[in-house]
């Protein structure tokens, strides 16, 4: 199963696929999350120098504040549900130095408690990795509609024959 | 003379040891010194250079603190490179009883035992100890 690895604040993630149900709910969740601009967000290109990076023109990024603070509940509620797909870095301090990867599930608080920031740059970066096939790039849907002879922009042809 | 539990501080690779503390017992492998006798009753005392110790932590079965030792446990067993090999510090705030050491770690899962209760759960970590300085048994 492949996995995602970033870097926020110094501090090493990496996430793996999710399962079919935390995908398809994942993806619920997410679009409560971000209410109306999540097509703009999780569809935008970014600037192509940060994984996940974004490009949000003011108006989209004041909106999608606003919803966020109706939402911000969901933001917990999608962080538990990718929590047990991810290993996040911790120092050890140890004899021989350096970090190890560890489950990310029991350091949740104390990696993000009191950072609502990190969690929704978190959870921006691993959405745009999970779910950035279905929402743009190569969509087996969009193959599809040409298959039928239509294309996503005009309404279905009628039955021939 | 005051002691209490809460006052203590037990820290094992930066995770404090707090949720559902019941106990925590530090335990030498041995002794420093042995002796042997001759047939002639002589006696020759020998250091035995040991500086071992295992520090036995007990804590309810609901702690939060089970999943972060058990991360770290998992990650020391995949890390093949002494990566889990971590401080600990045991300090008693309300006395001058002292244990640290920069080498401990894991020695295994613990038995948990599920019934109608969760009942305790004792971690044992090993301990190394690099100075006799470093594990004083203070007063209150």
């Amino acid at each position: 199963m492949s996995a995602t690895e970033f870097e926020l604040e110094g501090i090493r993630f990496e996430v793996k696929r999710l399962t079919l149900e935390d995908s398809c709910l994942s993806l619920e969740i997410l679009g409560k999350v971000l209410g109306p601009v999540a097509l703009e967000v999780l569809s935008s290109k970014g600037d192509g120098e940060e994984p996940g990076g974004l490009s949000l023109n003011p108006a989209m990024y004041a909106s999608l504040l606003a919803t966020f603070l109706s939402n911000a509940s969901q933001i917990a509620v999608l962080m538990k549900l990718f929590a047990p797909y991810a290993k996040v870095n911790r120092q050890m301090n140890g004899e021989y130095g350096g970090t190890m990867m560890v489950e990310l599930k029991p350091f949740l608080n104390d990696v993000f408690a009191g950072r609502v920031d990190l969690m929704v740059a978190f959870l921006v970066v691993v959405s745009r990795a999970e779910h950035g096939c279905f929402l743009g790039g190569t969509n087996v849907l969009e193959q599809l509609t040409r298959l039928l002879g239509g294309s996503t922009s005009k309404s279905p042809t009628g039955p021939t024959g | 003379m005051i002691f209490d539990i809460n006052g203590c501080n037990c820290v094992l690779a930066a995770i404090p040891l707090k949720d559902a503390l019941v106990s925590i017992e530090i335990t030498p492998e041995g002794p420093a010194f042995l002796d042997d006798i001759g047939a002639d009753g002589s006696v020759v005392r020998y250091a035995t250079n040991e500086r071992r110790a295992t520090a036995n932590v007990t804590l309810k079965g609901h702690s939060d603190e089970h999943a972060k030792l058990s991360a770290l446990h998992a990650a020391d067993v995949s890390a093949t490179n002494g990566l889990g090999v971590v401080p600990f510090l045991f300090v008693d705030g309300n006395g001058s009883t002292i244990v640290s050491t920069d080498k401990a770690w894991i020695m295994g899962m613990p038995a948990k035992t599920f019934a109608a209760s969760p009942g305790d759960v004792t971690w044992a970590i090993r301990l190394v100890l690099s100075s006799p300085l470093n594990w004083v048994i203070g007063g209150n």
